[in-house]
């Protein structure tokens, strides 16, 4: 089969590589009819999330149609359409069953590294680091989907594939951001970052109750589509985040922040973003981490800081003193993406929100490789890249 | 652990040769980096440049540090600071010009006319990077279509305490 695989940092390529098969009783293989690129793929394009290796096949935002089952499926027949949430659920252990998908104990089969570097593992993920398993992903034609009765989410047919797709982890990422926030009426909530997951974040914002959300970034196309949902929008290139933020709150500062950036911030002008910037130029840190201090800055006190966006290491100078004399909660983590599809589903197929508005780029699969440099250099406005295989 | 590649094309990589070619030259930082401190007389004495064997080394340093964020994500600076660096080995190499020794002063020759090939070929692709990821200045589709909300935007009063809560606190029970 067709797949795009890491073979290094900036380096991926539309390879030909085996045909997955059932390894388990408990696998199903599914043939690929719509994956995305998402914006944490950048960080792996990036080579800032360790533990890739060369070979590794990307994706953890896929849908397709059930090919193959293994004997031990029970909840999956050939045929079925289904959306692969990223996260790989045992739905047995413990963690599972506290809808903690995102921490499953039992899908990560380099649970042992992952104990060491972690403290305690994580969930397997498909299309990510070899300390979540190393799972291939679904930038592919075919795409083996272990812990299959867990590890699915079945599509309505009234569903197109453009309105299922994200249900796999950006729509649901967003809607955890703005559900970790505990939105009250009077709330106004701010969003760092109109990327994919930052638009889901305003839109879940909104549906949630926000008074008023506010969205922050750089590319007019992003912020506009952002002020389309009803978000005001603050360029950072044009005025200044936290008087701009100040002003929209009566001086208060937002009761709730939400990182949707993570660790490839940005902002160019400050001289904490300038440290960051040397500090990956000469490898000695890994993330950019300019959000989460402005956010820590500007939050109201006793508000929450919510946190979609990945980061990868050692956060430098955070202002943790800051932090803990204004009372602010931080809230955080991979998506437990299953948590909150069957909600989510129904939401979409009553009409409530469509997040195929998000699509920008619709691609085949060949044109993968380009497209993470499109998608990387936000060129042709591009916000979300789907690509057919 | 995962599918071995069977097949692949150039054509078919993310990589353009413009980041190959930065790589190639972060490297190439690194043998100079190398060559810098561990023969500082012999390029002094090659060179004319007896006496300023510490300054050479304090160049291996500087390549190396070249190499390292040629090779990391922020390319594009890197390069045009890389053929900075080309520019100040220059000035450095042209007092090798005073040399007496002919021997001497045609290395310098060659070493200026080699320097110069670098500093242009630093220059080509850090520009060529720059260009490739950069944004056409004023580029913008319009997305203020694109709501997201086929009935319309909702309003806080749309969103009650229990629909909240519940979105809160949908049904854990797995499978």
């Amino acid at each position: 089969m067709k797949a795009l695989v890491w073979h290094g940092k900036e380096d991926i390529r539309y390879d030909t590589v085996p045909d997955p098969e059932i390894e388990d009783d408990r696998d199903a293989i599914i043939k690929v009819t719509s994956c995305a690129i998402c914006g944490s793929d950048l960080h792996l394009f990036h080579n800032f999330i360790p533990a890739m290796k060369p070979g590794d096949i990307m994706g953890h935002e896929m849908m397709g149609e059930v090919v193959e089952v293994g004997r031990g499926v029970t909840k999956l027949r050939k045929g079925e359409r289904v959306v692969i949430p990223f996260t790989i659920n045992c739905d047995e252990c413990d963690q599972c069953r506290r809808g903690n998908f995102s921490l499953c104990e039992r899908s990560n089969r380099n649970k042992a590294l992952a104990d060491k570097v972690f403290g305690h593992t994580t969930a397997g993920l498909f299309g990510y680091t070899h300390l979540t398993g190393g799972y291939s992903g679904g930038q592919a034609d075919y795409l083996r989907v272990p812990f299959a009765d867990g590890t699915h989410i079945k599509v309505p047919d009234s569903l197109t594939d453009e309105q299922a797709l994200f249900l796999g982890d950006i729509f649901p990422t967003g809607w955890q951001a703005a559900v970790q926030c505990d939105i009250q009426r009077s709330d106004v909530v701010a969003v760092w970052g109109a990327g994919p997951v930052g638009q889901m974040a305003v839109r879940s914002a909104l549906i949630l109750g926000a008074r008023k959300v506010v969205t922050i970034d750089r590319l007019k196309e992003r912020l506009d589509m952002a002020a389309a949902a009803g978000s005001e929008t603050i360029d950072f290139e044009e005025e200044s985040v936290v008087e701009r933020l100040n002003e929209l709150t009566d001086g208060k500062g937002p009761d709730k922040c939400i990182d949707a950036v993570g660790l490839e911030a940005h902002a160019a002008s400050h001289l904490d973003s300038m440290m960051d910037r040397m500090k990956q130029m000469t490898m000695t840190a890994n993330d950019r981490a300019h959000v989460l201090r402005e956010m820590i800055y500007v939050c109201r006190g006793g508000g929450t800081l919510s946190i979609p966006g990945v980061y990868s290491g050692l956060v430098d100078k955070i202002p943790f003193g800051m932090a803990m004399n204004k009372g602010l909660t931080f809230r955080m983590g991979q998506t437990h993406v299953r948590r909150w599809t069957d909600d989510l589903t129904r939401r979409i197929e009553e009409g409530e929100i469509d997040p195929s508005f998000v699509i920008t780029h619709s691609e085949t699969l060949d044109q993968g490789p380009g497209m993470y440099r499109t998608f990387r250099n936000k060129q042709d406005s591009c916000v979300k890249v789907v690509l057919k295989p | 652990m995962n599918a071995a590649t069977l097949s692949g094309g150039p054509a078919d990589r993310s990589m353009t040769w413009s980041l190959r070619a930065a790589r190639l030259m972060g490297w190439a930082s690194f043998g100079l980096a190398v060559a810098f401190v561990a023969a500082p007389g012999r390029i002094a004495r090659t060179f004319g440049l007896e006496g300023k064997e510490n300054l050479i080394r304090s160049f291996g340093a500087q390549e190396a540090m070249a190499g390292i964020s040629v090779l990391s994500t922020e390319v594009t600076p890197a390069m045009w600071s890389r053929a900075a660096g080309d520019v100040i080995h220059i000035g450095t190499l042209a007092t090798g010009l005073r040399t007496d020794d002919s021997r001497q002063h045609r290395n310098v020759v060659v070493g200026l006319a080699a320097l110069a090939g670098f500093l242009l070929v630093d220059s080509l692709i850090a520009a060529k990077l720059g260009s490739e990821r950069t944004r056409s200045r004023g580029e913008a589709r319009d997305y203020s279509g694109r709501s997201g909300f086929p009935k319309g935007r909702p309003s806080a009063a749309s969103a009650s305490a229990a629909e909240r809560q519940q979105a809160r606190q949908p049904a854990m029970a797995a499978g």
